[in-house]
């Protein structure tokens, strides 16, 4: 309680307060904005806070990824967009509320909710991410090598529709991170011969360039105006009586626990947990035939379970130094310029800065709740600013953002190179995420495997054999790689089917 | 040219998945050739930095030759039935417009060194904003001036005044630096 408490004194200051109450706005701007991101708001975010303090830094940040989760949830309710991926299943009822003149009701409860399941999943990320650490605390180099490649799988497999595409962008990744000098014997490899390159690519020009640029050359490519005339809603109070709230309690409780444990494992997050929480809330419904005419349960279950992944993607982040998502691997890439390495050692090296991030993360739900109901009017009207011309003012944002990463012109040329890079992923629809978390954890995984053969005089059984971690962690990856073939051939099969 | 493209947007997926999984194996192939190149300081075999480079590569072309495979047997596997896909209306692309803000950026980034962050961003902005913009005239020019300086200005003042960080300055050095 006491490091509780400690964590919370270290972010009252009136600078923290202010660049969490603007993390805050600029997050539900973001999230708002149909391809803006809560990723993009963190990537923009992050030049900014080279000059903070790690508190007030992870303040801003936390506040970002809360604020960019929340907000997509505007443009789901009026103007049937999800702002974010998160947000998909909230525009089913989201839309049709909002054409029935409830669309304050709507937004009242997506937000309230989201409030709810952010508190919530913070606590039990504050229960579970210690003691998970601390069982992290035993292992070596196999078993995180073999953490290390499960999770390349899971996101590879879940990040997209194509497994096989899924796996070669994690080989990208994978390979930008070879990239400078090799661990433990410091040999240049693709550096032709660049004294930039020698030190590796640093994570966050790749980072923007691979997120930010592709979006403004798709906006470009599409010639669309991206104009958007909307109206205010009308607001009174949080728009559901407390007869409703009771009602939604095993809903909220479903999509809360669904949300959290999405969360947990690598690579889906909100994105799908809000598609998952929807349709449990719609098959365990007395009413499913209402679901998508515009009832509060699909916002309830949408938003609930969208930002309960919070809390459970910023667990693995902290406990084991494993980004789940695109957005927990630019905060790692943050609190590692700050000289801060998230894994077993964090809780024990930095309990001040992991008690301040869970403080953070309940300060800025508030923060969200407050600010989304007060300034609504305000972020419908901001919604109207045409992408024509936010998208350059953010080419530009991220050009500072990759310069101050080195101080150096060569990082925006990297920026450039990734942005160009990633513009050619989404033209051969190979999935981002895999590649982000290749990039991230590549060096990593090479230098476990390394030192792990060194260790066993280049046998590879120990890695297999050594630990039942070892042996779960290539159990579900093997196991989820049988399921998804054998998925894709049930799936065309079922077709042939129903074609004949 | 142009005729080139209008058949490649419409052609159906698993094509299109052949020539990137073609594309996407030659990358592979460079990244291994590459590896071959990699003077490793020990010699202890497995364990060498070369390793882990020829592994990536190894991995990357298994997995693109598996992408055109799957791929060239569903399109003989449709030729053999003599049954095609429905093709659909691909979406409109404005190659032009691609090709024209890659380049703003590309300059960009290149003035960046010379006139420094200010003056090439003023000039990026108001490029970038009025090419995306349908309607020129006047007003618009003036809007897009307006934006064009005030955004790098808003961003030059803080970045150097409030957080200490010094964003490029170029030939401006002797005047600002």
């Amino acid at each position: 309680m006491r490091l509780f408490l400690e964590g919370f004194a270290s972010l009252m200051s009136f600078e923290c307060l202010f660049y969490m109450v603007l993390g805050t706005a600029v997050g539900i701007l973001f999230g708002a904005m149909p391809g803006m991101t809560a990723t993009l708001a963190v990537a923009v975010f992050i030049p900014i806070t080279y000059a903070m303090n790690v508190n007030v830094s992870m303040g801003l940040l936390m506040s970002l990824y809360i604020g960019g989760i929340s907000g997509g949830l505007i443009s789901a309710v009026l103007i049937n967009i999800p702002g974010t991926p998160a947000s998909v299943a909230s525009t089913f009822d989201g839309m049709p509320m909002a054409r029935k003149g409830e669309a304050g009701k709507a937004l009242g409860v997506g937000i309230f909710y989201s409030f709810i399941a952010t508190v919530m999943s913070t606590i039990a990320l504050i229960f579970i991410s210690p003691p998970l650490a601390r069982i992290a605390f035993n292992f070596g180099y196999f078993e995180y090598f073999a953490i290390t490649s499960c999770s390349f799988v899971l996101v590879a497999g879940l990040a997209g529709r194509d497994l096989v595409k899924g796996l070669i962008s994690t080989v990208f990744g994978v390979f930008f991170s070879i990239i400078g000098m090799a661990p433990l014997d410091g040999v240049k490899r693709f550096t032709f011969g660049s004294p930039h390159m020698a030190a590796g690519l640093s994570s966050l020009p790749v980072l923007i360039g691979l997120f930010a640029l592709p979006e403004l050359i798709k906006y470009v490519s599409e010639s669309d105006t991206g104009f958007t005339k909307l109206e205010v809603p009308k607001f009174r109070g949080l728009g559901f009586t407390l007869k409703e709230f009771l009602a939604e309690t095993g809903n909220m409780f479903r999509s809360w626990l669904i949300g959290l444990s999405v969360g947990l494992i690598p690579g889906i997050g909100g994105a799908t947990s809000n598609l998952l929480a929807y349709a449990a809330a719609k098959n365990s419904s007395k009413h499913p035939e209402k679901f998508g005419t515009g009832i509060m349960s699909g916002i309830v279950a949408s938003e609930t379970s969208n930002n309960a992944s919070i809390g459970g993607a910023m667990v693995p982040l902290l406990s084991l130094g494993i980004p789940g998502d695109a957005v927990t691997a630019i905060l790692l890439g943050a609190l590692m310029v700050k000289g801060i390495q998230p894994g077993p050692m964090f809780f024990r090296n930095n309990l001040n800065t992991a008690y301040a991030i869970f403080a953070a993360l309940l300060i800025s739900s508030v923060m969200m709740l407050i600010i989304e109901m007060g300034a609504l009017r305000l972020f419908v009207r901001l919604l109207s600013i045409p992408r024509r011309i936010l998208l350059p003012i953010v080419m530009v944002i991220c050009a500072v953002g990759a310069y101050t990463s080195t101080s150096t012109i060569f990082s925006m040329w990297v920026l450039f190179a990734f942005g160009i890079i990633g513009y050619m992923f989404s033209v051969m629809k190979l999935p981002l995420p895999p590649c982000i978390i290749g990039f991230v954890l590549g060096s990593d995984a090479e230098l476990y495997l390394r030192r792990g053969l060194q260790m066993t005089g280049g046998e590879f059984a120990p890695f297999l054999t050594s630990s039942a971690i070892t042996i779960c962690a290539y159990s579900i990856a093997a196991l989820f790689l049988a399921w998804k073939i054998v998925n894709g051939i049930r799936k065309k099969l079922l077709a042939k089917l129903s074609e004949s | 040219m142009n005729n080139l493209v209008k058949k490649w947007n419409s052609s159906d997926e698993d094509v299109k998945n052949v020539v990137h999984g073609v594309i996407l194996l030659v990358m592979f192939a460079f990244i291994a050739a590459g590896s071959s190149q990699i003077i490793a300081n020990v010699s202890d075999g497995i364990v060498s930095a070369t390793f882990f480079p020829f592994l990536v590569a190894g991995l990357g072309i298994g997995l693109s030759l598996t992408l055109v495979g799957t791929n060239l047997y569903h399109i003989l596997k449709r030729r053999h039935k003599a049954e095609a896909r429905p093709k659909t209306e691909p979406p409109r692309t404005c190659w032009g417009m691609i090709g024209a803000s890659v380049l703003f950026m590309g300059i960009y980034f290149s003035l960046m060194n010379i006139l420094g962050f200010v003056v090439s961003s003023v000039l990026y902005l108001f490029a970038q904003i009025i090419v995306l913009q349908d309607e020129k005239n006047k007003k618009t020019m003036l809007i897009t001036a307006l934006i064009s300086i005030l955004v790098p200005a808003a961003l030059f003042i803080p970045f150097r005044y409030i957080f200490g960080i010094r964003l490029p300055l170029g030939i401006f050095t002797g005047i600002w630096g």
